[in-house]
C-alpha cells in the first residue's frame, strides 16, 4: 500500500485563483473510496475529482492511497485525483482530504435574466445533454407553469421557476435522472428534478450551473447532494431546488463537480463503484466571511 | 376603377414617387428590428421572396451578420425614426455598413413600399391578426399594404394618393359607414380566400396557418407568425389565423374552409412552435395496450395536425412546420433557404447507424436502405457502431447536405461538457431515434442552416424506425418526392404495416403504430431533396396503375444479402421491410414487403388481392384520392420458387367487391 499525503491548501488556492478560508463554521474529513474490478488486467484511469477552492471552503491535507497504480493530483479549475495503472484484480484506491466551510449566507435577490453576463457567466447558459435548455418541452414547460406565475408579479423568474417544478413535477423514487424524462414522466429523481431546475433557468436567460456536492451528514453510501447556482449581481449564489433551500444554504455541504461532470469516473477498462465517508474534525478560530453582514435569508 | 384622388400635395406624391421602389432596382438584404412587427411586415410583404428581410434582435446579431454576409446582396437597415440612435439602431447600422433609413411610422412605411398599387389590403396595425392576414395577403398577390394606426378609418382621403382598383379590409373596425365606406370585407376566412381568387385568379396551391398570438408570452415567444408572410410569397398563397392553438379547432376551422369554399390545397404549412399551434397529445398506444413504458417516460405521443393517423386513418396533405427558436432565426433560416441556395450536389448522402451497437434488426434495414441509394447511383457514406465517434459525428455534420441519424438519440450539435459544436448544419437533417423533437438538436440546427427536419415525438423501435426511414428516402430517391409527400407516405406506409400485423395477429404491432404517429417534418413541405440519380444496377420493383388495377412487378434479382448479428435482409430494390422476420435455420430474415402511395380512380377506394397467399392492406384518403397500399406475399403458399412475377391487385369500391369475379 501507498499512501500519499500532501498539504496542499496555500498551493491549490494560489493555483485557483481564490483565497483559502481561514475561519470556519466546520471542517470535515472525508474520503472518496473507490473499488476498480473487471480490468481484467487492461490498462485503467480513474480520475476522482476533488472539490474545488472557492470563497467558502478550502481543502487541505490531501491523502491518496493508490495500491500499486500511479496517482496525480491535477489542480486548477477542476481539480482532481488521476489514478493509472494495470489491475488484474479488483482495487481500492482513495482520496481523503480536509474540508473547512465558512457560512454562506446570501439573501437571494429576486433574478431577472442576464443583461450582457460576463464570461463566467456565459457558460452557464449553454445548452448541453444533461441540461436541455434549448429543448421545446422545457419552453412549454416555462411557458405554461410559470408564465402566468409571473403575470403581475416583480419578475422573480428563479423562485417561479422554483415553484412550478417542485409543484409541477414532484419527487418519486419512482421517478428519472434525465431533465426530458422528468418533463414526460411528470416525477422525478432528485438530480433529475435539479437538472430540469438548471435547463429551466439557462432556458429563460438566466445563468445557472449545475453543482454535485457532498453532504457529510448524509446517511446514504455517496452522499450526493445537488443544487444550483445562479449568477446574479455579479456572484453565484446556491439554490436547491430538490433540498427545498432557497436563501438558506447548509453551512456543511461540499461544493465538488459543476455541471455533470462524475465524481469517480472510469475512462478506460474497469468497473467502478465508490463510498463516501465523512468525520467531523476541530474547526479553526471563526473570521469574517464575505457573506458574513447579510440579512438572516428567507426561508422556502 | 376608384376616382383618383386630388387633395394629396404634389410635394408629397413628389416625395413618395422618389421615395417609391424602382421597378427594376437592385435586389438588397433588408434588415429590421424584430421587436417591430408592424414594419417587419410591411417589409416582408414589399418584398416577398424575391429580397431577404432579415429581422434583427440585439442578442442575435452575429448570426444576423453571417446571414447578411452570406448573401451577395447589398445590405440596408431600416428602423423608426423614434429609435434612431439607440444601441440596436448602431448594432444594425453596423451590420448594414451604412447608416440607417427610418421612417417616422408605418404609413409612412407603406407609402415608399408600394407607389401606385392596384389593389390595396387595409388592416389595423395594432391587431396582429388583421397585420399577419394583410401581410399574408399581400405578399401573396402582390397587393399594397395600408396600415390604419388608432382608430382611423379607410376613405378615399387616406387612400390618396393611391387609386387602386380594389380595396380590401382585414379587419372588422375599418370601414366607414353610409357613403364613404370603401372596401371589401376580408376577416373571415372564407372572405380572405374569395378576394385572393378575385386579385390573382387563381387558388392557392398551399394552406398556410399561423397563430398571432404567438407575439405573446413571457419567456421569448417565438413570434414566428411575423415571419409567415415569407411562406406567403414564396407558396403564392395567404396566411389563415386560426383561432386557438388547438389542434382539434385549427383542424375544425380548416376542415370548415376547405370543405365550404372548395379548396383542395396540395399541401399544409404550419408557421409556428408547439406552444402556438399544439400537436395532438394521443396516449402511447403501446403504454395503453399493456406494454411497457417507454424509454424516456413517455406516456403520450405529440401528433403532428393534420395527421389524421391517430384516427387510424391515412394522412392526407403533406404537412411541415416552419419552426425556430424565435422570429430573427426563422427569418435568418428562410433567407438561407431562399438566397443562397445551392444545389446539393457532389456531397454524399451520410448514414450514421446503431451507435449503441443494440440495434441489430434497425442496422439491418439500415444497410438495406444505404445500398438501394447506391443502387440507383447515389453517393452514401454510412458508418455503423464503434465507426460512429463524436469527431465522426461533427465531420459528417460539416460535409453533407443530407445526414440521416438512426439509433439512440444524441446531441450531434453540443460539445461534450456543453455549448455548440458546430459552424454550419446540413441543408436536411433526419433523426430517426427516440424523441428526437424534443432535444436541443432541432433548434440548433434550424441556427446553424438546416431547412429541414425529420424527426420524433415518441420512443421509436428500431425495425419500424429504420422501415420508416427506407420508405421516406424511396419515396424521395425513386419518386422524385418532396420531402413533405415523402414523411406522408412513409407514416402512411408504418400505419398500414401496423394494420398487417394487427391482422396477421402479431403481438407487438401498436409499437409500429406509435412510430407512424411520432414522425413529424419540420421544414417547409415542398423542400425537394435533389439527389442524383442514374441507371440501377439491379432492377426495382415497379408498379404500373391503370383504371383498374395496381400491377407490381418483382424482378428475380435480389440486392446482395446483408447480415447483422443474427439477422439478414436481401430484399429487392424498393421493396419494403420493417420488423417482419422468417425464423429459419440461418437466423432471422427480415420479410420483404411491397407498398406504395397512388392516386387512383374516383371511387376506387380498396385493393385486392391477387390471389390466396397476399396480405393486403390498403387505405383511401377520400380528399386526395390517394390508396395507399401495403402486400405481403407468402412465396411459399404461392408456390414461387423464383419470388418473382407481375401481380394484379384490383381496385374495387369496396372490400367486399374483391369476391366477385373480375367483370
Amino acid at each position: 500500500m501507498i499512501a500519499r499525503s500532501i498539504a496542499v491548501a496555500l498551493a491549490f488556492a494560489a493555483v485557483a485563483g481564490t483565497t483559502p478560508v481561514h475561519g470556519s463554521e466546520t471542517a470535515w474529513e472525508i474520503t472518496i473510496a473507490a473499488r476498480i474490478s473487471e480490468a481484467d488486467d487492461k490498462p485503467v484511469e480513474v480520475h476522482v475529482a476533488l472539490p474545488p477552492d472557492t470563497a467558502h471552503q478550502t481543502i487541505s491535507q490531501i491523502d491518496v492511497i493508490d495500491r500499486g497504480l500511479t496517482s496525480d493530483i491535477v489542480l486548477g479549475d477542476e481539480p482532481v485525483v488521476i489514478f493509472r495503472g494495470r489491475a488484474d484484480d479488483s482495487r481500492r484506491v482513495s482520496v481523503t482530504f480536509r474540508v473547512d466551510r465558512a457560512p454562506r449566507r446570501t439573501r437571494l435577490p429576486a433574478v431577472r435574466p442576464a443583461v450582457d453576463p460576463p464570461r463566467q457567466a456565459l457558460d452557464a447558459l449553454r445548452p448541453a445533454t444533461l441540461f436541455p435548455s434549448r429543448s421545446i418541452l422545457v419552453r412549454e414547460f416555462l411557458e405554461t407553469y410559470v408564465g402566468p406565475e409571473l403575470k403581475g408579479s416583480d419578475g422573480d423568474m428563479v423562485r417561479a421557476i422554483y415553484k412550478a417544478i417542485r409543484e409541477q413535477l414532484p419527487h418519486s423514487a419512482e421517478g428519472k435522472s434525465l431533465p426530458l424524462d422528468v418533463l414526460r414522466r411528470r416525477i422525478g429523481l432528485r438530480i433529475g428534478r435539479e437538472r430540469v431546475f438548471t435547463a429551466c433557468l439557462r432556458s429563460a436567460g438566466i445563468p445557472a450551473r449545475f453543482v454535485e456536492g457532498i453532504d457529510p451528514a448524509s446517511k446514504t453510501r455517496r452522499k450526493r447532494v445537488f443544487w444550483n447556482e445562479v449568477w446574479a449581481n455579479g456572484q453565484w449564489y446556491p439554490v436547491s431546488l430538490s433540498r427545498a433551500w432557497l436563501g438558506r444554504f447548509p453551512d456543511e455541504v461540499v461544493a465538488l463537480t459543476f455541471d455533470g461532470r462524475q465524481v469517480v469516473r472510469s475512462l478506460q477498462a474497469g468497473r467502478i463503484e465508490y463510498s463516501v465517508i465523512a468525520k467531523p474534525l476541530p474547526t479553526a478560530p471563526q473570521a469574517a466571511s464575505p457573506d458574513s453582514g447579510d440579512e438572516p435569508v428567507d426561508q422556502p | 376603377m376608384m376616382k383618383s384622388h386630388r387633395t394629396a400635395s404634389l410635394a408629397a406624391a413628389a416625395l413618395a414617387l422618389l421615395l417609391s421602389r424602382p421597378a427594376a432596382a437592385e435586389k438588397s438584404v433588408h434588415i429590421v428590428e424584430a421587436q417591430d412587427a408592424s414594419f417587419a411586415a410591411l417589409l416582408i410583404a414589399a418584398h416577398g421572396a424575391a429580397e431577404p428581410v432579415l429581422l434583427f434582435d440585439p442578442a442575435d446579431a452575429e448570426a444576423v451578420r453571417e446571414t447578411a454576409e452570406s448573401i451577395s446582396h447589398p445590405r440596408v437597415c431600416l428602423v423608426r425614426a423614434k429609435r434612431a440612435g439607440t444601441t440596436a439602431a448602431g448594432l444594425l447600422a453596423e451590420i448594414a455598413g451604412q447608416p440607417c433609413e427610418t421612417a417616422a411610422g408605418p404609413v409612412e412605411l407603406a407609402r415608399r413600399l408600394w407607389s401606385e398599387p392596384k389593389f390595396v389590403v387595409a388592416y389595423r396595425d395594432g391587431d396582429p391578426a388583421s397585420r399577419v392576414r394583410a401581410a399574408g395577403f399581400a405578399a401573396a398577390s402582390g397587393a399594397a399594404l395600408l396600415p390604419m394606426v388608432g382608430d382611423e378609418r379607410v376613405t378615399a382621403e387616406r387612400l390618396a394618393p393611391w387609386t387602386p382598383e380594389s380595396v380590401f379590409l382585414a379587419s372588422d373596425d375599418l370601414s366607414e359607414v353610409g357613403d364613404k365606406a370603401i372596401g371589401r370585407r376580408m376577416v373571415e376566412a372564407n372572405e380572405l380566400l374569395a378576394a385572393f381568387r378575385a386579385v390573382t385568379g387563381a387558388a392557392p396551391k398551399t394552406l398556410i396557418l399561423t397563430n398571432p398570438d404567438d407575439l405573446r408570452g413571457m419567456f421569448s415567444p417565438s413570434a414566428l407568425s411575423t415571419i409567415a408572410a415569407v411562406i406567403a410569397a414564396v407558396h403564392r398563397s395567404p396566411v389563415f389565423p386560426v383561432p386557438s392553438p388547438d389542434p382539434e379547432e385549427i383542424e375544425q376551422f380548416a376542415n370548415r374552409l376547405m370543405k365550404t369554399q372548395d379548396f383542395l390545397p396540395e399541401q399544409i404549412v404550419l408557421v409556428g412552435d408547439e406552444l402556438s399551434m399544439r400537436s395532438h397529445r394521443v396516449p402511447d398506444p403501446v403504454l395503453a395496450a399493456g406494454g411497457p413504458e417507454a424509454r424516456g417516460g413517455g406516456t403520450i405521443v405529440r401528433v403532428e395536425i393534420f395527421s389524421e393517423i391517430q384516427r387510424d386513418r391515412p394522412q392526407q396533405f403533406p404537412v411541415g412546420r416552419i419552426v425556430a427558436e424565435n422570429s430573427v432565426y426563422a427569418s435568418l433560416s428562410l433567407a438561407r433557404g431562399l438566397h443562397v441556395r445551392s444545389p446539393m450536389r457532389g456531397k454524399p448522402v451520410i448514414f450514421l447507424a446503431n451507435a449503441d451497437e443494440v440495434f441489430a434488426l434497425g442496422e439491418t434495414i439500415s444497410r438495406t436502405t444505404v445500398d438501394d441509394l447506391r443502387n440507383v447511383g447515389v453517393p452514401v457514406r454510412s458508418f455503423y457502431r464503434d465507426e460512429i465517434t463524436p469527431e465522426i459525428s461533427r465531420q459528417a455534420l460539416a460535409s453533407t447536405d443530407l445526414l440521416v441519424w438512426e439509433g439512440h438519440p444524441r446531441d450531434l450539435t453540443l460539445e461534450e461538457s456543453g455549448g455548440v459544436a458546430i459552424e454550419s448544419a446540413p441543408r436536411v437533417v433526419i433523426l430517426q431515434g427516440c424523441y428526437t423533437l424534443d432535444r436541443n438538436d432541432p433548434m440548433i440546427l434550424i441556427e446553424k442552416g438546416t431547412q429541414a427536419i425529420v424527426a420524433t415525438s415518441a420512443a421509436i423501435y428500431s425495425a419500424p424506425g429504420s422501415g420508416f426511414a427506407r420508405a421516406l428516402f424511396d419515396a424521395i430517391a425513386h419518386d422524385g418526392a418532396d420531402l413533405g409527400t415523402a414523411v406522408r407516405n412513409a407514416r402512411n406506409y408504418l400505419l398500414a404495416l401496423a394494420q398487417l400485423k394487427r391482422e396477421r395477429k402479431h403481438p407487438g404491432w401498436q409499437k409500429t403504430y406509435r412510430a407512424a404517429l411520432a414522425f413529424s417534418l419540420w421544414g417547409d413541405p415542398t423542400y425537394r431533396v435533389e439527389l442524383p440519380s442514374g441507371r440501377p444496377d439491379v432492377r426495382p420493383i415497379t408498379w404500373k396503375l391503370d383504371e383498374t388495377a395496381l400491377t407490381l412487378t418483382i424482378p428475380r434479382r435480389r440486392m446482395r444479402e446483408v447480415r447483422v448479428d443474427g439477422y439478414r435482409a436481401a430484399p429487392a430494390p424498393r421493396a419494403m421491410l420493417g420488423g417482419v422476420v422468417d425464423r429459419d435455420g440461418k437466423g432471422r430474415k427480415a420479410t420483404e414487403m411491397f407498398g406504395t402511395t397512388r392516386q387512383v380512380p374516383p371511387g376506387r377506394t380498396h385493393l385486392c388481392a391477387p390471389s390466396k397467399g397476399w396480405t393486403v392492406v390498403s387505405m383511401y384518403a377520400p380528399a386526395t384520392e390517394t390508396l395507399t397500399m401495403l402486400a405481403m406475399p407468402q412465396w411459399k403458399e404461392l408456390d414461387s420458387g423464383t419470388e418473382s412475377g407481375e401481380f394484379r391487385f384490383r381496385l374495387v369500391a369496396e372490400a367486399d367487391d374483391c369476391d366477385d369475379p373480375e367483370p
